[in-house]
């Protein structure tokens, strides 16, 4: 592409134009340079303070969002396997009555059930609270 | 960061060697000093614009594992340094441009023979695209391939342009050569004064 031949006429003005006098840089230009260059390697942008921030808080966002997605699809070791007779027996009649529950939805509640009736014991209170009483006066 | 490649000086540039920087004014500092002043024609604004393309050079640094003519990438910046330089004079009040444009006049080079005056002058009339085309090549003895990345515009494109350029030129000084008046004889304030006749003497 270099090479591509200009007519003589062309070629003379080229000449000219290479020929012509022209300014050198002022010998002060390089030391500007250098100083400005110095200067700017030197400076602390504070973009880069910004974006280690976000940075940071794109990857909290990320943490946050794949704990919750692991919570959700994590059934955290629930004895599905072996499961009392009775909670069978109980999911097997929530089934019964809502046929709409899902499977999984009904064993949940049986063992919800069977956890609520492993609970112990505690008095039962006796009579209202104080508070109540007194509101109720 | 990108991979700067084998060659000594990018990768120095990348790492943020001061001393490759002071290598690279020393490789191409001329040759873009000659062409800011061919595109700006005064020699502060062609100061300000190689000293920016640096400073952007300095800013742009990690990238330059993704540069693979380095000639080509220091014009472009320069163009583009040029660019601003240009619309920050423009929006300067016209008597202060007039003024500096008297000062850089005096300030460039004189040219030997009335020839080498009226080359200037017809340079300084082109169009600002061949303009550049011009600056690029014969200053910075840029190739068309180089001057194409540098323009954003194809090898034959930036090749047409060169050869538009040298034509207008070659029908300036045929024009001027049959009408000897000076350009650098006319007051400063002619082009813009709107009572005065471009053709009164």
């Amino acid at each position: 592409m270099e090479d591509r031949q200009l007519p003589e006429e062309l070629e003379r003005i080229e000449q000219e134009l290479i020929d012509r006098p022209s300014l050198r840089p002022p010998d002060d230009l390089r030391e500007r340079v250098s100083d400005a260059v110095r200067a700017e390697l030197q400076r602390k942008r504070p973009g880069d303070r910004w974006a280690f921030a976000a940075a940071v808080a794109a990857a909290v966002v990320v943490w946050i969002n794949l704990s919750l997605s692991a919570t959700q699809a994590t059934d955290c070791r629930l004895s599905w396997g072996d499961r009392p007779l009775a909670v069978e027996a109980a999911a097997r009649q929530i089934r019964e009555l809502l046929p709409e529950v899902s499977d999984r939805e009904a064993m949940r509640q049986a063992i919800l059930l069977q956890s609520g009736s492993n609970l112990a014991w505690c008095p039962n209170p006796v009579g209202r609270p104080l508070l109540t009483k007194s509101f109720n006066r | 960061m990108n991979d700067p490649g084998n060659d000594p000086l990018l990768r120095g540039l990348a790492a943020g060697d001061s001393r490759a920087f002071a290598a690279l004014y020393d490789r191409f500092g001329e040759r873009l000093f000659r062409s800011a002043m061919a595109m700006l024609g005064q020699t502060a604004d062609a100061e300000d614009a190689v000293q920016e393309v640096f400073v952007a050079l300095v800013r742009s640094r990690k990238r330059l594992g993704d540069v693979r003519d380095l000639t080509a990438y220091l014009f472009t910046a320069l163009r583009r340094a040029a660019a601003q330089q240009a619309a920050r004079r423009a929006r300067e009040p016209t008597a202060c441009r007039a003024v500096e444009a008297a000062a850089a006049r005096e300030s460039r080079p004189a040219a030997d023979d009335p020839r080498g005056e009226r080359l200037e002058s017809a340079l300084s009339a082109l169009p600002p695209e061949q303009r550049e085309v011009i600056a690029l090549k014969i200053d910075g003895q840029l190739t068309f391939a180089q001057i194409g990345q540098a323009m954003g515009v194809s090898i034959n494109t930036a090749a047409s342009r060169y050869r538009y350029a040298l034509e207008k030129l070659r029908a300036s000084l045929a024009a001027a050569e049959c009408s000897p008046r000076k350009q650098e004889d006319r007051p400063i304030f002619a082009e813009k004064d709107p009572q005065q006749s471009p053709t009164r003497e």
